[in-house]
């Protein structure tokens, strides 16, 4: 089962990205091609349930309400 | 036996530490006291017999607070350094009533790792000790600090639900093997898997949901006995044939034990499930196992509410929100929450919290959050929990709070 949160963007290209980490080790945030993500799926019969979050801390990361 | 390693220097405005059991527990909280930006605590003495943790976390200590400890091997000579304000005592679960008492009465403010005891004349003892002492009790209940628990109590004392009504709760843990290895596999060194495990919970429910009215509970051994796995007649993982996803090398790995956790006998259980009635007329559920999936391996809790429900597991961060009504009616939509900030650390981010609520309740000179409120409701809930199990029926709170009343 691939699962994921981070932003929902748009790169330079017009491509949708999310932009999330990569690991929990890494700081850092990656914009992350959907393509990307789920190309393992492809071909394959799949079950996808999208929400918008909302964060419940002050500051940065995560969706704004 | 003391030894005072190297020059010891140490802020003197700080609350001053000893630690009592340096294992992988008090790893956790320490490295969250010795980093506070605040700089509120110092630790300045460890006591422990596994000399190999207390050169660990003597190290640790010289890394981020630039000096030596006082070490010893009897947590009483620790107690009687009067240069020591507060301890944690982190050992195992059968020594924490002398050591929490004792601590208690050598003036210490006490962080006490759960479960508070073994036993309920041990958990009030250490109660009415804590209340008798004026000193500050922390009861090592994380779980409370975890930003998934904080949000969901503030969304149920908030009425984002409404008033609520029902819960469900289960946790399911694939770590626990080891809990049939080394001293762990005894009830008399634990008190049993509820104990162990639920006292967390039990703290979680209170806080939510009030008072208790009954309970009911049963526990079985399912899984973790013979047959459970086909070891092939050995009774040691080095010596297994057919190894089983819970093989751990020959030095033993957490409890320096290679018991084959199927076949080595052992007198606790490996699932329960606990049925609460509250003084609102709340009914709640809590469920435990460990031969759960590994994918599972986790908390799972659902509330509902007079206006919706919430629901989500811990390791997640997330909690779902689902109003009671359909979205076309004009109600609300599903929301989703996410509850921890990225970096979040050990225990769903209580680890990083809790040692910090301790200092500044300390400072402040009140009860701490997981303080001695805390320790009294979750200790009569589980064992009332406990003595349903093993007697066999519904037992009335107002019965252990007639019998170990409340400290005035």
């Amino acid at each position: 089962m691939t699962q994921f949160n981070g932003k929902l963007v748009l790169d330079e290209d017009g491509l949708l990205c999310v932009k999330m980490h990569i690991s929990p080790m890494n700081p850092e945030l990656y914009d992350i091609p959907l393509q990307e993500l789920l190309e393992d799926l492809i071909n394959k019969d799949i079950f996808m349930e999208v929400f918008a979050t909302q964060k419940r801390w002050e500051g940065e990361g995560g969706s704004e309400e | 036996m003391s030894n005072n390693n190297s020059e010891l220097e140490s802020n003197s405005d700080r609350i001053k530490f000893g630690l009592i059991g340096t294992g992988a527990r008090c790893g956790g909280l320490s490295r969250t006291l010795v980093k506070d930006p605040e700089q509120r605590g110092d630790v300045i003495a460890l006591c422990d017999i596994n000399q190999t943790a207390l050169k660990k976390a003597e190290g640790m200590v010289k890394s981020y607070l630039k000096h030596g400890t006082k070490n010893y091997t009897d947590y009483r000579e620790l107690l009687d350094n009067p240069d020591v304000d507060a301890v944690i005592i982190s050992p195992p679960d059968f020594l924490h009533h002398k050591m929490a008492i004792d601590a208690f009465n050598a003036g210490k403010h006490v962080f006490l790792e759960k479960p508070v005891g073994i036993n309920l004349d041990q958990m009030i003892d250490i109660v009415n000790a804590a209340k008798n002492s004026g000193k500050t009790l922390e009861v090592g209940y994380v779980l409370r600090y975890a930003p998934f628990f904080v949000e969901m109590k503030k969304m149920i004392d908030d009425e984002e639900i409404g008033e609520p009504l029902f819960c469900q709760a289960l946790e399911e843990y694939y770590g626990a093997y080891h809990f049939y290895r080394g001293w762990w596999k005894k009830k008399a060194n634990t008190g049993g898997i509820m104990i162990q495990k639920i006292c967390h919970d039990m703290d979680l429910h209170y806080w939510m949901f009030g008072k208790p009215k009954k309970i009911c509970a049963f526990e079985s051994l399912m899984n973790f006995k013979p047959g459970g796995w086909d070891n092939k007649g050995a009774v040691t993982c080095h010596e297994c044939e057919n190894r089983c996803p819970y093989f751990t090398p020959e030095t033993g790995g957490r409890t320096n034990s290679d018991e084959c956790v199927f076949n080595d006998p052992h007198d606790i259980t490996d699932n329960c499930q606990i049925i609460i009635q509250f003084e609102t007329g709340l009914n709640l559920s809590m469920g435990m196992n460990f031969f759960n999936s590994r994918g599972q391996s986790d908390r799972h809790w659902r509330v509902v509410g007079s206006k919706g429900e919430i629901t989500g597991r811990l390791s997640t961060g997330m909690i779902r929100y689902d109003p009671r009504f359909d979205s076309t009616m004009g109600f609300e939509k599903t929301k989703v929450y996410l509850c921890n900030k990225p970096g979040t650390g050990g225990h769903a981010g209580g680890d990083a919290v809790q040692i910090l609520e301790f200092l500044q309740a300390i400072k402040e000179g009140r009860e701490s959050k997981a303080g001695i409120e805390s320790a009294y409701w979750s200790s009569i809930m589980i064992m009332g929990a406990q003595m349903s199990a093993d007697k066999d029926k519904i037992v009335r709170i107002q019965d252990l709070t007639d019998k170990y009343p409340y400290p005035g």
